[in-house]
């Protein structure tokens, strides 16, 4: 869909003589732990318009210096522990002291209350930083905010105090002091870079300044060094720094995503935010007042950015960089695709008819194209808001990958007669809206004439599909991503996946295979892991990924001949379960 | 719902403040108390016909989100609205505030667009003097101040909605046939004033 990928024909059959394979063939106990590598395939690149000096990433060889030793030493002196630095090998266990500056109120304190193994990476090559890092944080002050402008403080706090009533948020107003807000799996904080409270995933964000203050501190304080912060680990505890031109996400987690996988979740946060305001409008507000309270102007929006942290806990295929696609017949596929192209207004510049979060069809100018995390904006906004059920919208909208600097104008509305699918379609021109009003009529009547409406309905209704077919009741679930087209398409979630726990363990696994298959460190092109309660199958070729889970009874030999089968007929079946190609004008 | 509009009405007014419920009553006829507050994305349009004397008038609605981040961008929306529905919220002063802020707004960019000041969800101050936060003889008082005519609204019991959106259509149809009145009287003063002396004209006094 986005880029274009040169498309080599791999052998796309697994061998059956497991021999040839074991080169490439890894097998794990269910416990080990999958370690962190180098980028995935969809790591953030746009590192270069950040204000803070960028190093590139040397991790590991940066940590094997012999200052790592006086640095220990430091740290030793400074509180009596120390800290283990990535690749650095022992673990000491850290300090309480630090423990606590960490978080100031103890916020991420772990089960037992203590923290060790704590590590530190560092984007650059740094050396004494580690311990100047820890030796302030022993000081034990509150960190101290930069003024805020008080024009701008007093209308945000005015907007929001007059604010009788916002969207809901469930989890806006859960006491930030309770157990349950510090054991949330997954904490989001946005803050801009100095210090300002812009978002919270749990709680208000007022309840929570001094916390923001530590770790816009945390970072300047490693940024003055000429470093980046990257991670700090503790346990099973990972905070992961994402810091943008004037802003600065974190992500403290307790989930088994690695480092990579929570930055590009916290990507798809800053994406959000851009799509909402544009990186031009950020910029020029920060520039002219760097005190500024960006949730004045985020106010509304917090549920996109709640609801693309949930969708990107739970489904794949956000972090997996590819889109879910509306299983249906090619021919109807088709007939709407050309539908849509036929009475394209010149106006238009994409057009996509999506159902809920699964592409029908979309089209799109040679010359340009949709970046599948735009895509997943736009089923974000139809996702998270009914409002445009109700009637047809026109609303601004940045694409941050087409283009961050500036907003779209979408024309959206569903199909007539209650259709679950909806229209959008984009123009650059915000003065339009009527002609692309007249251009959704004239597709809705054609499709209408042709009696598609109903067929379109029906095929959301019936596009789930499960592979009972293949006779192979070893196959429990399956993932398939179209490295061309960055399609994904994946049957029902059996019953056995019912429970949240269960489906939770497959997106971990999910992601862990795909951080495997996708690292450059470890180039894998197959992976096989056998846990206690599924076995699992991560395949790569130059023409897609594919995940498959087994019963974990399954011989190896077996689970490779069923890899086989299975990818046999989704060759077979391509056309009905994704989009191969994107039809352009 | 495509087609000819006759008549652009653009609804403003700070979030919450029930503009959709508004066009919502006004065009399905129907309020939802139990659905969830659902913020405007950028602005939903909706077409209405109305009769005035026997004449059709197609409404084109124009509910815009009160959110702050689209100020910027309200123009979009409300240039060239020939009418202006400034909501607040009877139960919120700053939303009488916010209202005050639109109609700046419109008399220094759309000199034309007639304003209407509406006080929305008056079944929660109906009997309820206590939640009543902005009082009708202020409001009256600053609508006549900018030569607005003044509503007060439900969208949960319809009160006045009809009234309010006819009134709209009324005056744009009196005032349009004003004008083309006027416009037939200027042209065949010019037509008279070609062809005679410019004395004759007490035509114009009738
Ligand atoms: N009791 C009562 N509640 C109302 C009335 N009108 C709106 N509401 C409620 O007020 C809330 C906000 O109404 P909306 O119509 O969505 O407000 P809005 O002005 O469109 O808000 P934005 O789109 O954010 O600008 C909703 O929860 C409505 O149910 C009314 O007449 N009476
Ligand atoms: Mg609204």
């Amino acid at each position: 869909m986005a880029t274009k990928e040169k498309v080599k024909t791999d052998d796309e059959e697994l061998s059956v003589q497991a021999p040839d394979l074991s080169y490439d063939l890894l097998e794990e106990e269910d416990s080990e732990e999958f370690e962190s590598v180098e980028a995935p395939a969809l790591a953030d690149e746009d590192e270069d318009r950040s204000f803070l000096p960028v190093t590139k990433k040397k991790g590991r060889e940066s940590s094997s210096s012999p200052r790592i030793a006086q640095r220990r030493k430091k740290l030793d002196k400074g509180g009596g522990g120390g800290a283990g630095l990535e690749g650095g090998g022992s673990d000491v266990s850290l300090h309480e002291d630090i423990a606590h500056l960490t978080t100031d109120e103890d916020h991420f304190r772990n089960e037992d209350g203590l923290r060790s193994d704590m590590l530190i990476s560092l984007g650059g090559p740094n050396q004494s930083i580690g311990a100047s890092l820890l030796s302030t944080m022993t000081v034990g002050e509150k960190p101290k905010l930069p003024d805020a402008d008080p024009e701008t403080a007093e209308l945000a706090r005015r907007a929001r105090m007059n604010s009788t009533s916002k969207d809901e948020r469930e989890f806006e107003d859960e006491d930030v002091h309770s157990s349950s807000w510090i054991n949330h799996h997954k904490h989001i904080f946005i803050v801009s870079t100095s210090g300002k409270p812009i978002y919270s995933r749990y709680g208000k964000e007022e309840q929570l300044v001094s916390l923001f203050g530590i770790m816009q501190a945390l970072v300047s304080f490693v940024a003055d060094d000429k470093d980046v912060l990257r991670c700090i680990s503790a346990q099973n505890l990972k905070i992961v720094f994402l810091q943008k031109p004037l802003v600065v996400f974190v992500a403290v987690s307790r989930s088994k995503l690695s480092e990579n996988q929570l930055k590009l979740q916290l990507s798809y946060a800053y994406y959000q935010i851009i799509s909402v305001l544009t990186y031009t409008q950020i910029k020029q507000i920060f520039e002219r007042s760097p005190g500024f309270d960006l949730r004045y102007l985020l106010q509304g929006s917090e549920k996109f950015i709640d609801n693309i942290l949930n969708i990107t806990d739970s489904d794949p295929c956000y972090l997996l960089n590819g889109i879910r696609c509306l299983s249906m017949s090619p021919s109807l596929r088709q007939t709407i695709t050309s539908t849509i192209l036929q009475y394209r207004a010149k106006e238009v510049l994409f057009a996509l008819l999506i159902a809920e979060d699964r592409l029908i069809t979309f089209i799109k100018p040679k010359d340009h194209n949709l970046h599948p995390i735009d895509i997943h904006l736009i089923f974000n906004l139809v996702m998270a808001s009914t409002s445009f059920k109700s009637a047809e919208s026109w609303t601004p909208i940045c694409l941050p990958k087409f283009n961050d600097s500036g907003f779209l104008h979408a024309y959206v509305s569903y199909l007539p007669e209650n259709s679950p699918a909806c229209l959008l379609l984009f123009s650059t021109d915000k003065e339009k809206f009527f002609e692309l009003q007249q251009c959704k009529e004239r597709i809705v009547d054609k499709l209408s004439k042709l009696g598609l409406l109903e067929q379109i309905s029906n095929s959301v209704d019936t596009s789930d599909y499960n592979i009972d077919h293949l006779q192979a009741p070893e196959i429990r679930h399956f993932l398939y991503r179209s490295r061309k087209s960055y399609s994904i398409t994946s049957p029902t979630m059996p019953h056995l996946y019912s429970s949240e726990e269960d489906r939770l363990r497959l997106f971990d696994y999910f992601m862990t295979m795909n951080q495997r298959l996708h690292s450059h460190a470890w180039a894998t092109k197959i992976l096989y892991h056998i846990g206690s309660k599924e076995a699992l199958l991560g395949w790569r070729t130059s023409n897609f990924d594919l995940y498959v889970v087994f019963d974990p009874l399954i011989s190896k030999a077996q689970a490779i001949l069923l890899g086989n089968k299975l990818i046999r007929w989704i060759n077979k079946e391509e056309d009905r379960l994704i989009i191969t190609s994107t039809p352009t004008f | 719902m495509a087609g000819k509009v006759d008549l652009k009405v653009v609804l403003l007014g700070k979030e919450y403040g029930g503009k959709t419920s508004l066009v919502e009553r006004y065009i399905h006829g129907k309020f939802n108390a139990q659905a969830p507050y659902q913020s405007t994305i950028g602005a939903a349009f909706g077409a209405k016909k109305v009769t005035v004397n026997g004449e059709s008038v197609t409404l084109g609605i124009w509910d815009t989100a009160g959110s702050e981040r689209y100020e910027s961008m309200s123009r979009i929306y409300y240039r060239g609205a020939k009418s202006a529905i400034v909501c607040f919220d009877l139960t919120d002063p700053s939303s009488f505030e916010r209202a005050k802020f639109w109609v700046n707004e419109l008399k220094q960019t759309e000199e034309d667009c007639v304003i209407y000041l509406c006080g929305t969800k008056y079944d929660l101050v109906e009997d309820n003097k206590k939640a009543r936060k902005v009082d009708a003889s202020s409001a009256k008082e600053y609508a006549d101040e900018i030569s607005a005519k003044y509503v007060e609204t439900s969208a949960k019991t319809g009160y006045n909605i009809d009234y309010l959106f006819m009134m709209i259509a009324e005056d744009f149809v009196n005032v349009t046939r004003n004008k083309v009145q006027a416009n037939k009287d200027e042209d065949s003063s010019v037509a008279l004033r070609l062809e005679q002396p410019p004395m004759n004209r007490e035509k114009c006094k009738c």
